[in-house]
């Protein structure tokens, strides 16, 4: 899992998830992330880069997305790159909720935009189909209306339960 | 583990209307989210940004004594929105289309660069359902319909986004006018020098609804329950 492909001048870092597990990887990729390329940028580089708030397996499916992401050493990417590049995008977040939304809170931690936006949209997409219980199912909300209330909220807007 | 907060707001940012409405109803934290001006604000600029939604419907003049004017504002027509919100006025000038559909927007007030103040009355991403003058799926405003001299109160049904037409009582032909929801039923108040001074209610009377002169205030504008514990209707 640590070993990367790596041009020879290519310079790598390491990245240490929640649980111990390390992963190397090139720095020009790792700065997909804008809170590891500051980290980068403030010298953070010699040692380890810690990130603490995801696990191993979250972590390398992060760095799956920062191999593909890697902006192209060879200039400007091509219009066939960017279709395959979305269409990789759609497979990568075709998962189960859970991961869906640890790679939601991964790609918010580490500020990587483009994640975010694609996380983002898929639990949106999710959602619009979904109830209200659904949604405190998948966000792990508790619902702190009583009946009688949840009951009334529900009224004043029946036609969008319709 | 739960979501944070700030990454719901994220992934709401992107929903349409209809669920967002629904998911008022998940916890007390996500209605006064929803129902806050900062989400409000934000999802309005999503929407403009990613042109999802494309229409706002605007009143110049919201406090003054000025007559009304009703804009409808439709993004698609416009192909750069300018950062600056307030430049949002130069695109006023496009005249009503009651024929379009239209979705609603919570009303927000824009101060403007004029002196005439802007409120957006109705919008995209129609989160207000329990605000002023909605009642019973239908937002209701005062406007001079086509074709009438006397004003004429318009709602707007949220349901089926038709629009229905409301006569006035004819002693307000020539006052000014406030629209007001008390327990689901719309409220017309006129507009005294200082205070509201009279108020119809609707009625349903053999299933049609019409609007009854129920009580005269003076100095006291706000309305009570029958047992005067729940404050029905405040000071507008």
């Amino acid at each position: 899992m640590s070993s990367t492909l790596c041009c020879s001048f290519a310079k790598n870092v390491t990245l240490r998830s929640s649980d111990g597990q390390t992963f190397e990887v090139e720095e020009a990729a790792a700065q997909v992330s804008q809170t590891i390329k500051r980290m980068i940028e403030d010298g953070c580089t010699g040692s380890v880069i810690p990130v603490p708030n995801l696990t191993g397996p979250v972590l390398a499916l992060v760095i799956e997305y920062f191999k593909k992401h890697s902006p192209p050493s060879d200039g400007c990417p091509t219009a066939l790159l960017e279709m395959e590049i979305k269409d990789w995008d759609a497979k990568f977040v075709a998962v189960d909720n859970d991961t869906l939304l640890d790679l939601t809170l991964a790609a918010h931690y580490l500020e990587i935009q483009g994640l975010l936006d694609l996380t983002c949209h898929r639990v949106a997409d999710i959602l619009n189909d979904n109830s209200v219980e659904k949604i405190r199912e998948i966000f792990h909300i508790k619902n702190d209306f009583t009946p009688e209330e949840e009951a009334e909220e529900r009224s004043k807007i029946q036609w969008a339960f319709e | 583990m739960t979501t944070p907060y700030d990454l719901i707001t994220e992934i709401l940012l992107r929903l349409q209307v209809k669920p967002l409405l629904r998911f008022q109803c998940v916890s007390k934290p996500l209605f006064a989210l929803l129902n806050g001006p900062y989400f409000i604000n934000l999802h309005l600029r999503c929407s403009i940004e990613n042109n999802i939604e494309h229409t706002l419907i605007a009143e110049t003049s919201p406090y003054s004594n000025m007559e009304k004017d009703l804009y409808i504002l439709n993004f698609s027509d416009i192909p750069n929105i300018p950062e600056d919100d307030h430049s949002i006025q130069t695109f006023l000038n496009i005249p009503v289309d009651w024929n379009e559909p239209v979705k609603i927007f919570r009303p927000f007030y824009l101060q403007t660069k004029t002196t005439i103040a802007t409120a957006i009355v109705g919008c995209c991403n129609g989160l207000d359902l329990s605000g002023p003058a909605s009642s019973n799926r239908a937002l209701r405003w005062v406007v001079h319909w086509e074709g009438q001299s006397a004003k004429t109160i318009v709602a707007f049904n949220l349901a089926t986004e038709k629009f229905r037409v409301h006569a006035l009582p004819c002693q307000l032909l020539h006052s000014n006018i406030c629209l007001e929801v008390v327990r689901g039923w719309l409220c017309v108040c006129r507009d005294g020098y200082c205070q509201f001074n009279h108020i119809w209610l609707e009625y349903e009377v053999a299933s049609n609804r019409t609007l009854v002169e129920w009580l005269a205030f003076y100095n006291k504008p706000v309305v009570f329950s029958k047992d005067d514990k729940e404050v029905l209707m405040k000071e507008f």
